[in-house]
């Protein structure tokens, strides 16, 4: 899906279209599903974070304009979903281990962002994830976690300072 | 040697940020059709936010942010009266800002039409302010006139 074209879903979608909206659910599914489960939520709360986030994103869809990517208003929202407190209590940790055995965390092993998730705070492993994982700028990161861009790259900035040491232990700076 | 040791620390930067981006592309995005039908369900079934409230939402905070710029040029004139004034106003006092200008004219006549009486309030109370900025800029333009008339 180029920008172009989905700008013109996005339109069509605004003005009521629920098939056009559909074609933005499949598209962005996959990503924000991968993006819940990366923060440490289980598969069922990461489901219904998704299944939130989405349907915000339908009855606010008025509201979006298009001076930031659609994919930035969406994370945005559901950067939301996950920071309400049932959510926020999850530990990482403690949903990593209890799904052990699931087929995304058993992917995730032996992967670098696995050690970023485990070495680094959760907003910097976020900032990390949407700006090297998602592409996003730092503008839009920083609009995505109510963030100044300065601490964005001051965060990622330090990030890969801490991966670094962590990928080459003898490097003193 | 300090060119070596920052060739090499760029280069290392550059490693963890390839790696990061090769890694995430290793990363699966899971895709559950299940999710997307009960999202598109919902979506055919709960109500989406009607066109008008755009307006709705905005027709607040719009003549809210006017007032606002109203009462900072207001206050902005105010200064530059306290600085013109003393040298420009006549003993007769028939400059002042304070003057026989017209304050509160009639409304325009769309203010009567909208429904909502808390907006036509607003409206209302935004009329007279700007007709209280008119009036100040009429007396400052003529005031500089006549300061400019005596310079010369």
């Amino acid at each position: 899906m180029t920008p172009v074209q989905e700008m013109e879903i996005v339109d069509r979608a605004q003005a009521g279209s629920v098939d056009a909206f559909e074609q933005l659910v499949v598209h962005y599914q996959p990503r924000l599903t991968r993006y819940l489960r990366l923060r440490g939520l289980s598969p069922p709360d990461a489901d219904d974070s998704v299944q939130r986030a989405l349907i915000a994103a339908w009855q606010n869809l008025e509201s979006y304009r298009p001076k930031w990517r659609f994919s930035t208003w969406l994370f945005t929202i559901a950067q939301r979903s996950i920071e309400r407190p049932r959510e926020r209590a999850d530990s990482p940790v403690v949903d990593a281990r209890a799904a052990e055995e699931d087929d995304f965390q058993r992917q995730l092993r032996d992967n670098v962002w696995l050690a970023a998730r485990q070495n680094l705070e959760p907003e910097a492993f976020t900032a990390l994830w949407l700006h090297y994982g998602e592409g996003f700028s730092g503008a839009e990161t920083a609009r995505i976690m109510k963030r100044s861009q300065v601490w964005v790259r001051v965060g990622l900035h330090r990030s890969r300072q801490t991966l670094r040491r962590l990928l080459h232990p003898g490097e003193t700076a | 040697m300090k060119d070596l040791n920052q060739t090499d620390q760029s280069n290392r930067r550059e490693h963890v940020v390839d790696m990061l981006r090769a890694e995430a592309k290793r990363i699966p995005a899971p895709e559950y059709p299940g999710l997307v039908a009960q999202v598109v369900q919902r979506a055919r079934t709960s109500p989406k936010r009607a066109v008008g409230s755009r307006y709705d939402k905005n027709s607040g905070r719009i003549p809210g942010l006017i007032a606002g710029a109203a009462v900072a040029a207001a206050i902005a004139i105010a200064v530059v009266n306290t600085i013109v004034i003393p040298d420009a106003v006549s003993p007769t006092g028939d400059l002042s800002p304070t003057s026989n200008l017209p304050r509160q004219g009639n409304l325009p006549g769309f203010v009567e039409l909208r429904v909502d009486p808390l907006l036509a309030s607003r409206e209302r109370d935004l009329a007279g302010e700007l007709q209280y900025i008119r009036a100040d800029l009429d007396s400052i333009g003529r005031m500089i006139s006549i300061r400019l008339k005596s310079d010369t």
